[in-house]
């Protein structure tokens, strides 16, 4: 089973190999598959306005080889949804300091499908939970193509539109709001065979709430 | 194209009122008969909601909800048109959204499937539009609605769209099983509760007022009918069963 691994700002030199695989990884993904032309780069590292100090990264990972991510930024600062698609947002844009952006969410094509339990999918989606929980972070905003709304729900997670779907470079497109709770985080668990606990915090403090509210 | 700029749109807010609305909902009924009421708004006089076809199951018990007349409903399941049926057809091959009138089928090679189009409009469903639904795991869903001459104006099908989704999504929560039953004591939950926060089986037997080794007996008998290895696992289990919450 795949480890979701918490990469930062402060302990992302331990990842250098990975997070340059994971940055090619994109742009295979994101430029060669799915043929986002604008975000082709000369060097076949996907990497943009949205990778900054803040940015985590959860990546799960079998030993050392990426399979699959998420990435996640602070909603107090430029995100995808507030400077590239604020159409999707015009129920009002989430700024707050417990509220992230989820972006690029991927699997890599052999990992995809018919998998044994749990999916490497399973595994981000469930980690990501408990990383909020770990966190505090009580609020996730997302970007998705539309259809990819019921796969979240499948798992188990509440989404609550933020805007209508709308159509972008012919696909429909919507920004939601994902609440935190340890109950849809046990949901998501239950529902896709994930045992428990799936982080890494590789040279980190893993932050509890309590904590993570003390410190202001 | 026109783009769709529903925030100033009637419909913006309708489809926002009610997803909200469908998820206070308490069964399936309810659901169907606030999203009949909805559709209704803008012409639409019939709904379907079913799973994908799948090698196994028959059309009958792919229905999740039936907003079809009941006439029109018995003739599908009874001729078996289902397979014919070139909107349920596309569902198969498309993620986004579609008009009837995009489904594509052979007029000439394909005389069932315009059968089933032409004889739809005797029951009023002579247009639709159709939500496919995929998961990634399993065969997915559709919701299709359709009218005599429904309302296809700036803002509809994008909230359809989303009533849609969100109609289908809580009638498939309401469907779904239950959490497994439970199997643990009120015992067991308590002392897993105490072992969750960190207790020791001593600790728990002071607060329990109970024996050491009782306490022990306790999450050893939790842990075995959970399936746990150890009183770790145990109290995972427990909280992923819902035997359980912090």
């Amino acid at each position: 089973m795949a480890d979701l691994h918490v990469v930062t700002n402060a302990n992302k030199h331990l990842y250098g190999d990975a997070l340059d695989e994971y940055f090619r990884l994109r742009h295979k993904i994101y430029v060669d598959e799915r043929r986002w032309m604008e975000l082709a780069k000369p060097d076949g590292r996907e990497i943009d306005q949205f990778d900054t100090s803040d940015t985590v990264y959860l990546m799960a990972m079998e030993g050392r080889r990426v399979v699959g991510s998420h990435r996640l930024n602070p909603t107090t600062k430029p995100t995808l949804m507030s400077d590239l698609f604020p159409q999707l947002a015009f129920r009002g844009l989430i700024r707050r300091p417990d509220a992230y952006e989820l972006s690029r969410v991927f699997v890599i094509r052999e990992r995809r499908g018919e998998q044994a339990q749990p999916r490497v999918e399973s595994v981000i989606m469930a980690g990501t939970m408990e990383y909020a929980l770990a966190q505090g972070i009580s609020q996730f905003t997302i970007v998705m193509e539309t259809w990819w709304l019921p796969r979240f729900q499948d798992m188990g997670w509440r989404l609550r539109p933020l805007g209508l779907p709308t159509m972008i470079n012919g696909m429909s497109c919507i920004g939601v709001v994902a609440d935190v709770t340890e109950e849809v985080w046990v949901e998501t668990c239950t529902r896709r065979s994930v045992r428990g606990s799936v982080l890494v915090w590789n040279g980190l403090e893993p932050m509890a709430p309590e904590q993570r509210v003390a410190a202001g | 194209m026109i783009r769709d700029e529903p925030g100033d749109t009637y419909w913006g807010g309708r489809a926002f009122a009610f997803v909200d609305a469908v998820e206070a909902t308490k069964s399936p009924e309810q659901v169907s008969l606030l999203f009949e009421k909805e559709i209704a708004q803008a012409g639409f006089s019939a709904f379907v909601m079913c799973g994908l076809p799948d090698a196994q199951t028959s059309f009958r018990d792919r229905i999740l909800a039936n907003g079809w007349p009941a006439e029109w409903s018995s003739i599908y399941l009874r001729e078996d048109l289902a397979p014919h049926d070139p909107v349920e057809r596309h569902c198969l091959r498309s993620v986004e959204p579609f008009d009837w009138s995009d489904a594509p089928y052979d007029v000439e090679a394909e005389p069932r499937a315009h059968m089933v189009m032409e004889r739809a409009k005797d029951f009023r469903m002579a247009q639709g539009f159709c939500v496919p639904i995929h998961y990634g795991e399993g065969p997915g869903a559709a919701v299709s609605i359709s009218g005599e001459r429904p309302d296809f104006g700036r803002g509809i099908r994008p909230a359809m769209h989303l009533m849609a989704l969100y109609a289908h999504n809580r009638v498939r929560s309401l469907l779904r099983p239950t959490v497994a039953k439970r199997v643990l004591t009120d015992r067991e939950r308590e002392v897993l509760r105490w072992t969750a926060a960190g207790k020791t089986s001593w600790e728990i037997s002071v607060i329990l007022n109970i024996s050491e080794r009782t306490a022990n007996a306790h999450i050893a008998s939790a842990a075995h009918k959970l399936d746990a290895p150890n009183r770790i696992a145990a109290v995972v289990n427990a909280l992923r069963r819902g035997e359980i919450a912090l």
